[in-house]
């Protein structure tokens, strides 16, 4: 995909693999991610990946989702070619250092502290996964179940790892900035072309049953006040219920007039920290709301708050203007997002692992498409409290 | 009122010599690169508002959006209580004479609109992220949070309780820990910088104090204002019907306390404990921008630790694995500028880390650096400053960099040269001079019971 932009003299490359921690063997997780790293360690031909961006002025970055596997750069538009050069060499032939694994698997160990363990609530997600999900392999994180997944790690599972997923037809590319249709086309052909297939993965994953009950999970940590985490399952990205829950999700969280802030943390201050957000997997996701109740507020009263709040959206539909208001969010988050030319170019490969690089132009409309008929709906089939799963994480010590 | 055309810059497309054999020869060879010679930044219109205020505007970008951008000189500097500058900013939006907080909120997201309140040492901002059509709906409000903010009681509790509960969150932070216990000590205790705040200034915040700060720092206080993204072609027009009205004073109050640092020297250790990792910060005070050694500077700092393929990084990342990330960076501010390391690494490895950190400074004083990795650092840092430039909210905030200076964008011409005619003897001429180990302050947030 191509998008042409002389408003700039940069040029944006991203290239995404269809391959996150949802493929994983459940005994060697956080393995995508790692896979990542690994990524970086030279090619075939390319002994340091980073060395020639470098110098051509380019930087660059990666990150591994539940879903996907996404590698980007930017840099002069002059100097695209080394983009393609470095891109393609990588998915052509990796070098499969022993060393680089064994330094990379040392770098995720301190990444892992650094992002879940040594950070207050950074274990939260590792908690609230496998509650949520009882099969699917959303029930680990990204990062990986433990730190001893990634130390178990071999050259055999890279090597596999690689042949299964680095191919051509399980990948997208997206150009984006000062270049040409016809430029980018013959860099793709020249550069793209020749690397020939080595494997091919068609995905079979457990899908995740229908929750008919709601679920609890209480822990105890060093940290300096309560959390509440209450988690709905919902729709998948490529649902069309997905737009009305989404919207849903910014009426209660998104924003300082929203529903939950308004309320429970400026009016009846019984939160200090409120939000509501969607995963927007591209497996059935969640809904999410979390809070950090206000000292001296019971857990569960903070929780009972919060509940009112949701019942009012389960038995009356919003106002037209509140909906709106919503729908003009979205609009300009939009916008925003395609202030500079590597956002396009990752907008665009987003869209088309999902299934339509269009998405970019049409996404608003799906948005814009929604009824407050449809609102009250999808409250109704996603805010149920059978398909909920509660966690409390609490401040040890403290005086609830 | 005169109507400006604004200019928006365009570029050519490129066209590089593409060979097109196909043999996997060709793979062993980089392409052919092109440096870059100079940037291209849109000239910025300015003018001044009926009451002096200085006003810019950058027309640029594809897409139909604004940001307007409110610059006050009054950063936590300026306040006796280290919170004071940021909790007047916070309250800015929760309430004025025609509108209650709720309304302000509900206004802005209406228009799918945000308004950004953000204040640091020296400055305090209020921005304003919108679609272009919605301008002149939001102008009149953005003007009232500014100008004829009342500072509720209530929301100011509120804003003060929830800003200490986050407070408290960072303080278990090995990062956050470590950087506030370096800027204490690398300024010394009565410099103007090492006000930090401590859970007991959140709850001596009150609404005296921030109504005098406001008086003190907005009401009156000369600003600056940028406007950047699609410009509409009247906006001279609506900025000075909203902000060119009210009387502003020639010269702004001024802070009181030293700018004169006392920086401790040494390794300094905090107890952390359990913590699984240790928070570093090693770096000692040099000087701001205005220093005519800032910018070579700048090229030594990003030859050590400033970017991924730096020798920080390639020794204590990808060698050793000690951390998930490194940096070392030249920092400015008004009144003083720092270089400075930072990084988190395992509990078990911390005294090798530091050992190494160290090792490198050393090395960049002992022998000169190699032509190629010099010639990659110049290429890597143009080719960073033109993707700093790359979109108009990009290059508002590169010309808000130099106006905190007194300076424009020619800046950024001079840095550019500077960057391509420095040389191997001079980077090791500045290590020597500026980076002896011995005048080095380190800060080690960790846990002793692990090591």
């Amino acid at each position: 995909m191509v998008h042409c932009d002389n408003s700039t003299p940069m040029a944006a490359m991203s290239i995404i693999y269809d391959v996150g921690s949802r493929d994983e063997d459940p005994e060697k997780t956080g393995f995508a991610h790692l896979f990542e790293h690994l990524m970086f360690g030279g090619s075939v031909n390319i002994p340091k990946y980073d060395e020639p961006l470098e110098k051509a002025g380019g930087i660059n970055n990666a990150y591994t989702s539940n879903d996907l596997t996404n590698y980007y750069l930017s840099l002069p538009a002059p100097n695209i070619e080394t983009g393609f050069w470095l891109e393609s060499d990588r998915m052509y032939q990796l070098a499969f250092s022993e060393k680089s694994l064994e330094v990379q698997q040392n770098v995720v160990t301190e990444e892992f502290r650094q992002t879940h363990l040594n950070q207050p609530y950074g274990d939260a997600w590792m908690l609230l996964r496998p509650l949520a999900y009882t099969i699917h392999p959303y029930r680990w994180p990204t990062i990986g179940k433990e730190i001893s997944h990634i130390q178990n790690a071999v050259m055999e599972d890279v090597r596999a790892f690689y042949n299964t997923y680095y191919n051509p037809d399980n990948a997208v590319l997206a150009v984006s900035g000062n270049v040409t249709t016809t430029l980018v086309q013959q860099l793709a052909e020249k550069w793209f072309a020749p690397i020939e297939n080595t494997g091919q993965h068609r995905r079979n994953l457990p899908a995740e049953p229908v929750q008919t009950d709601p679920r609890f999970l209480e822990v105890e940590r060093e940290v300096p006040a309560d959390m509440i985490y209450k988690a709905w399952k919902m729709h998948h990205r490529n649902d069309p219920g997905y737009y009305a829950a989404d919207l849903l999700s910014d009426i209660l969280g998104n924003g300082k007039s929203s529903r939950l802030f308004r309320r429970l943390v400026m009016e009846k201050k019984v939160f200090t920290e409120l939000e509501c957000y969607v995963t927007g997997s591209f497996d059935p996701g969640l809904l999410v709301i979390s809070g950090r109740p206000s000292e001296g507020v019971k857990i569960g009263d903070a929780e009972k708050a919060i509940l009112d709040e949701v019942s009012i959206l389960l038995e009356e539909k919003p106002e037209n203007g509140e909906l709106q208001k919503v729908k003009n969010k979205v609009e300009a988050h939009l916008k925003f997002s395609q202030m500079n030319v590597l956002n396009k170019a990752i907008n665009l490969a987003f869209g088309e692992i999902l299934g339509d690089a269009g998405l970019i132009n049409s996404e608003f409309e799906k948005y814009n498409a929604v009824t407050k008929e449809q609102i009250l709906q999808v409250a109704g089939e996603v805010l149920h409290p059978s398909k909920c799963s509660t966690m409390y994480y609490l401040a040890k010590n403290s005086n609830r | 009122m005169q109507h400006h055309v604004l200019p928006c810059k365009k570029f050519e497309p490129v066209t590089p010599e593409i060979n097109l054999m196909q043999t996997d020869l060709l793979r062993k060879t980089a392409p052919q690169i092109r440096t870059i010679d100079s940037i291209d930044l849109p000239n910025p219109t300015h003018f001044q508002l009926d009451n002096g205020v200085e006003t810019w505007c950058i027309n640029s970008g594809e897409q139909p959006v604004l940001k307007i951008d409110l610059i006050f000189k009054a950063g936590s500097i300026f306040g006796k209580n280290p919170l004071t500058s940021q909790i007047t900013n916070l309250c800015l939006r929760e309430g004025t004479k025609s509108y209650s907080s709720e309304q302000i909120a509900e206004i802005f997201d209406s228009c799918g609109a945000s308004l950004n309140m953000h204040s640091n040492r020296d400055d305090a901002r209020v921005t304003l992220f919108c679609l272009t059509k919605h301008l002149n709906t939001l102008m009149p409000v953005l003007a009232e949070v500014v100008l004829s903010p009342i500072f509720p009681e209530n929301e100011i509790k509120t804003v003060a309780e929830n800003a200490r509960q986050d407070f408290l969150v960072e303080m278990q932070k090995v990062k956050f820990i470590s950087r506030r216990n370096f800027g204490r000590l690398v300024f010394g205790n009565d410099h103007i910088y090492s006000r930090y705040e401590d859970v007991v200034d959140y709850e001596n915040i009150n609404r005296d104090d921030l109504l005098g700060f406001y008086q003190q720092f907005y009401e009156s206080a000369r600003f600056r204002i940028i406007a950047s993204g699609k410009i509409p072609n009247d906006i001279r027009q609506t900025i000075n019907m909203h902000f060119g009205k009210h009387r502003v004073l020639e010269q702004n109050p001024s802070t009181e306390g030293t700018i004169e640092p006392s920086q401790t020297t040494g390794v300094h250790f905090f107890e952390k404990a359990d913590s699984l990792q240790s928070g570093l910060n090693i770096g000692k005070i040099l000087f701001n921008l205005r220093h005519p050694d800032y910018n070579r500077m700048k090229v030594v700092s990003t030859i050590l630790g400033g970017y991924f393929g730096s020798r920080l990084m390639a020794n204590i990342r990808e060698d050793k694995g000690f951390t998930y990330g490194i940096h070392s960076m030249t920092t400015s501010s008004q009144h003083a500028g720092l270089f400075h390391i930072s990084t988190q690494v395992g509990t078990e490895v911390t005294p090798a880390a530091l050992e190494e950190i160290f090792k490198e400074i050393e090395l960049l004083r002992s022998a000169q650096v190699k032509k190629s990795e010099l010639e990659l650092v110049k290429n890597y840092m143009t080719g960073l400053l033109q993707q700093q430039a790359d979109g108009p909210f990009a290059q508002g905030e590169m010309l808000k960099a130099m106006l905190d200076y007194q300076l424009d964008y020619s800046y950024y011409k001079k840095y550019l040269e500077t960057i391509k005619t420095v040389t191997i003897e001079e980077i090791q001429d500045l290590a020597v001079k500026y980076l002896d180990p011995n005048t080095m302050l380190s800060v080690v947030v960790g846990s002793n019971n692990k090591r």
